[in-house]
């Protein structure tokens, strides 16, 4: 047998097979269609959010050494939105000068350019009421981090005031600041100093980390369909004398062939959702689709990874047909080792304690949990499913419940596809504890006053201060209410690095429009000052509360969608691998609801056992990351009860399902 | 055969697989514990008359009534019965054994003979027990905790066959059942069948296409192309 009689016979073996075999094919197919799904638009978030950090890079620039310009960038408020605000200057003649980003030159001094969804509040405004003055032109995309974000880009002289001094370094407040500096262009390192998006990025990273291993479960799954039959063929071509290769070149065609089908169906589908996803805002504003289209590149490296993981699934069980051809078709019962397990357990939960001692919420400690905690689970579960068979038996025997006695035995026998069955659920469980302690408490934090409006002052700045926020504000038409704080009680906490910081307090006016014009004189009056009302930072605040809420619910509730797709799947899976059996036992007289409980009791049991031991697990490895700062409260226990009913919800339903596999193989 | 009581009375049976016709019109009778061979080519009709007969299929036409032994119950018409009906009829009146793939592969031999039982309502301790009794007469002794796996094809046939009479069957149905042996073990596996049908007092309806097996029963029925083409007695019963 050559190569092109190995495709040949994979053909033929293909279109040889009955109708079971079509449904795995397919089923097979729609696996890997979701898993790359999910992988790709994990991707897609990821380098968008990566992206955003980019292009909020120049924001906070780094000092240069050959400086052409000088930049500042202050965060303010509008309708408790944050408006990142960049104030810029030079002496030299523009057309030398580097244009920033999504600008085609260097604003003229006294310009204003702002991004199109800023451009669209500010349309709305009366010219007296214009917070950064006339507005001279849009910033094209290329600057942005997205359809809605809201900046300006501010032109001025080198002796504006703003540029000059400490400047603002340290805002307790989420926003981008940077202090006075002198720059060379706007491609340049970001100074240090996290930037909101940096939260958000990292957020990503754990979310994929989370969601990697239900995927590669779901793939690996997919790849199991239709293994014992597969085995059977191979076993059988073994004994007629096939090649290693051309054995391992069988499995590889037969495998990857619906993988490719479901890869490029994943490919079709993530594309489609993605208009859908750049709808989500992320940090008050959306991702644009352009961003989280992983690109060409991206896409076929998901696409390979799938193929690649689907055939070395596949081909995993090869080695001991290999070995013992006759041992598949005699079906043996595999040799299990148990001790090391243990040991690798203990180890490994010993290596936790010493990784993540010292280290809080670092990413890389993440990582390095997760990889470990997964790998735990995998060595130590099929332990826990082969004690708790040996004890179905035994319960089957006390009682005479036949289908208890069935399952207790196939656990014992193969506590390995056992676990496969229900590891993904355990492992959306894990998840589902870990976020349950990670989430942030459900209650609102409120800041400061409502509609008190603090500007962050030094010390010797104050009584000035209080001057011209007076003046500002009688320009305004508006009452002054200005009161000097010293500090404590204030909504933003700021520091220049040099001396106390004070604030200015300025009570606004009920009248909305008189309110809108108190704001837009004290913007105007101080331009590169932090500054925010109560209402604004607890607006800003449970933006990020609710933006993760929301990711946390989405990656559970994937996470469980994988994990039933998986649980159905390994479950069609057994019967089809079965089918003989199950079929000569029925025409023997065992009723299918017996061999159907049997499946339910190896199963449900187990499962729920596991999965309370993965919430468990979750919630005792995040303790240490989060440092017992979140806490089970309100919404993270109820978030825990749901996803726990979910997750056996989606069990039943992905045995039920099965059920009818089951009927129709049987007693067909 | 002298006894004039049937446990199966099969009339007028046709069935066919998608339109294409397979049984036209067959009759047959098994008497009480007589043994019936079921010969003709591979193809003829004789897996499905026989599952027919066992009520694992319901026929196109035609009728299968089922007497149970000693008239100990009225009779029933198996064709006319739902499925869970018939699928106890199978666990409790009749035994079945087939060439191969019937026995769990991970339940030991004790337990794989004890399933009918405890489907039954029987303890696992009685049930077991009247398992471990067929060990012995069975040419099985002491392999009882063995898995299916670790049986020769001869032991795991034993087993099944075990399995097949320990509820003490009405009727024997037994589709090539030595198909997959050797022809020293296949007339091992078979004396023992013959012997336990004979102590149980059972029917046996054996589907086979070897002469000399089908030569050891009572009866010898041929099918040819879905009729019975000749009936005539065993020439070694
Ligand atoms: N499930 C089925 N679907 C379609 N045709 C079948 C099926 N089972 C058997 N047949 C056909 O019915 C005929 C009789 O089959 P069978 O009863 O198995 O014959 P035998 O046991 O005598 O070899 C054969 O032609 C076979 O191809
Ligand atoms: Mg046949």
């Amino acid at each position: 047998m050559n190569n092109s009689a190995v495709l040949q016979l994979a053909r033929r073996l293909r279109r040889g097979g009955g109708p079971a075999d079509r449904r795995t094919w397919w089923l097979s197919a729609a696996t890997v269609a979701l898993a790359v799904t999910v992988a790709l638009l994990t991707l897609g978030v990821n380098l968008a959010l990566a992206d955003r950090g980019d292009r909020t890079a120049w924001l906070r620039p780094a000092a240069a050494s050959n400086p052409v310009a000088t930049q500042v960038t202050s965060t303010t408020y509008l309708d408790e939105k944050p408006v990142t605000v960049i104030r810029l200057a030079s002496d030299r003649p523009r057309a030398a000068l580097p244009a920033p980003p999504g600008m085609n030159a260097f604003p003229r001094a006294g310009t204003t350019w702002v991004s199109p969804a800023l451009a669209d509040r500010l349309a709305d405004l009366p010219a007296k009421v214009q917070p950064f003055g006339k507005v001279s032109g849009r910033i094209g995309t290329e600057g942005l981090t997205g359809p809605d974000q809201l900046v300006a880009v501010v032109g001025t002289t080198t002796g504006d005031p703003t540029l000059h001094g400490a400047g603002w370094s340290l805002v307790s407040y989420p926003g981008d600041f940077s202090p006075p500096t002198p720059i060379a262009g706007f491609a340049g390192t970001p100074a240090g100093g996290d930037s909101t998006i940096a939260q958000y990025v990292a957020l990503g990273k754990v979310a994929t980390v989370l969601l990697l291993v239900p995927v590669l479960t779901l793939v690996g799954a997919a790849a199991r369909l239709g293994a014992g039959r597969r085995a059977q063929r191979l076993a059988t071509l073994r004994l007629a004398g096939a090649s290693r290769r051309q054995l391992a070149g069988l499995t590889v065609l037969e495998a990857d062939a619906p993988a490719l089908v479901g890869g490029l169906a994943g490919i079709v589908a993530s594309w489609s959702t993605l208009p859908l996803l750049a709808q989500v805002p992320v940090d008050g504003s959306r991702l644009a689709v352009g961003q989280l289209w992983p690109g060409i590149t991206g896409t076929v490296l998901v696409l390979l990874g799938a193929l690649v993981f689907t055939a070395a699934s596949a081909l995993l069980p090869l080695s001991r047909i290999l070995r013992n051809p006759l041992a598949i078709t005699a079906e043996h019962t595999a040799r299990f080792p148990i001790w090391w397990r243990i040991l690798a357990a203990v180890a490994a939960f010993g290596a936790f304690f010493v990784v993540t001692r010292d280290k809080g919420a670092d990413l890389a400690a993440v990582i390095v949990v997760f990889a470990v905690v997964f790998a735990v689970f995998g060595a130590i579960g099929p332990v826990v499913l082969r004690l708790w068979g040996a004890w179905q038996v035994h319960h089957g025997h006390r009682t005479g419940n036949a289908g208890a006695m069935i399952a207790g035995r196939r656990l014992q026998a193969d506590p390995r596809s056992g676990w496969r069955a229900i590891s993904g659920l355990v492992l959306a469980c894990f998840v589902a504890g870990f976020l349950a302690l990670f989430a942030p408490a459900g209650n609102q934090v409120v800041y400061g006053v409502a509609d008190r409006l603090d500007i962050a002052v030094t010390q010797s700045q104050t009584a000035p201060a209080l001057t011209t926020a007076r003046a500002a504000l009688r320009d305004a038409g508006v009452e002054p209410r200005v009161s000097a704080g010293d500090g404590s009680g204030a909504t933003i906490f700021a520091s220049t690095g040099e001396g106390e910081t004070r604030s200015v307090m300025v009570q606004l006016p009920h009248d909305p429009a008189a309110q809108q014009r108190a704001r837009a004189a004290i913007q105007r009056a101080f331009p590169a000052t932090p500054m925010a009302t109560g209402a604004d930072v607890t607006a800003r605040d449970a933006v990020y509360g609710k933006d993760f809420r929301r990711s946390s619910l989405v990656v559970l509730g994937l996470s469980f969608l994988m994990a039933a797709a998986s649980t159905g799947i390994v479950a069609a899976a057994a019967v089809l691998d079965r089918r003989r059996t199950y079929r000569r036992l029925w025409q023997a007289g065992v009723p299918l609801r017996v061999l159907d409980r049997a499946r339910v009791a190896e199963s449900v049991g187990p499962a729920v056992l596991c999965a309370a031991l993965g919430m468990a697990a979750g919630a005792f490895v995040a303790l240490p990351i989060t440092k017992g700062e979140g806490a089970l409260a309100g919404g993270g226990l109820l978030q825990l009860a749901a996803t726990a009913a979910a997750g056996v919800a989606g069990l039943c339903v992905a045995l039920r399902g099965s059920r009818g596999l089951l009927h129709k193989t049987a007693s067909a | 055969m002298n006894s004039t009581n049937t446990v199966l009375i099969a009339h007028g049976i046709g069935h066919a697989y998608g339109g294409q016709p397979v049984l036209h019109g067959v009759d047959c009778v098994i008497p009480e514990a007589a043994s019936v061979a079921l010969m003709g080519p591979s193809g003829s009709g004789k897996t499905t008359l026989l599952h027919i007969l066992a009520g694992i299929l319901r026929p196109d036409a035609g009728t299968v009534t089922f007497h149970p032994r000693g008239r100990r119950r009225g009779a029933v018409d198996v064709s006319q019965l739902g499925s869970e009906a018939r699928a106890a009829l199978r666990r409790s009146d009749f035994g079945l054994v087939f060439q191969s793939g019937q026995l769990l592969g991970e339940l030991t031999a004790v337990e794989n003979i004890a399933l009918p039982l405890l489907l039954s309502g029987v303890s696992y301790a009685e049930a077991s027990r009247r398992a471990h009794d067929l060990l012995e007469p069975l040419g099985l002794p002491g392999l009882g905790d063995r898995r299916p796996g670790e049986l020769s094809g001869g032991q795991q046939q034993r087993v099944a066959i075990a399995r097949a009479v320990v509820t003490r069957p009405d009727v024997l149905l037994a589709d090539e059942p030595t198909g997959a042996l050797d022809r020293r073990t296949g007339h091992e596996v078979m004396d023992l069948l013959h012997r336990t049908r004979r102590e149980l007092g059972s029917s046996l309806v054996l589907v086979t296409h070897d002469p000399e097996m089908a030569a050891r029963c009572d009866v010898v029925l041929r099918l040819t192309d879905g009729r019975i083409t000749d009936v005539h007695a065993g020439a070694m019963a």
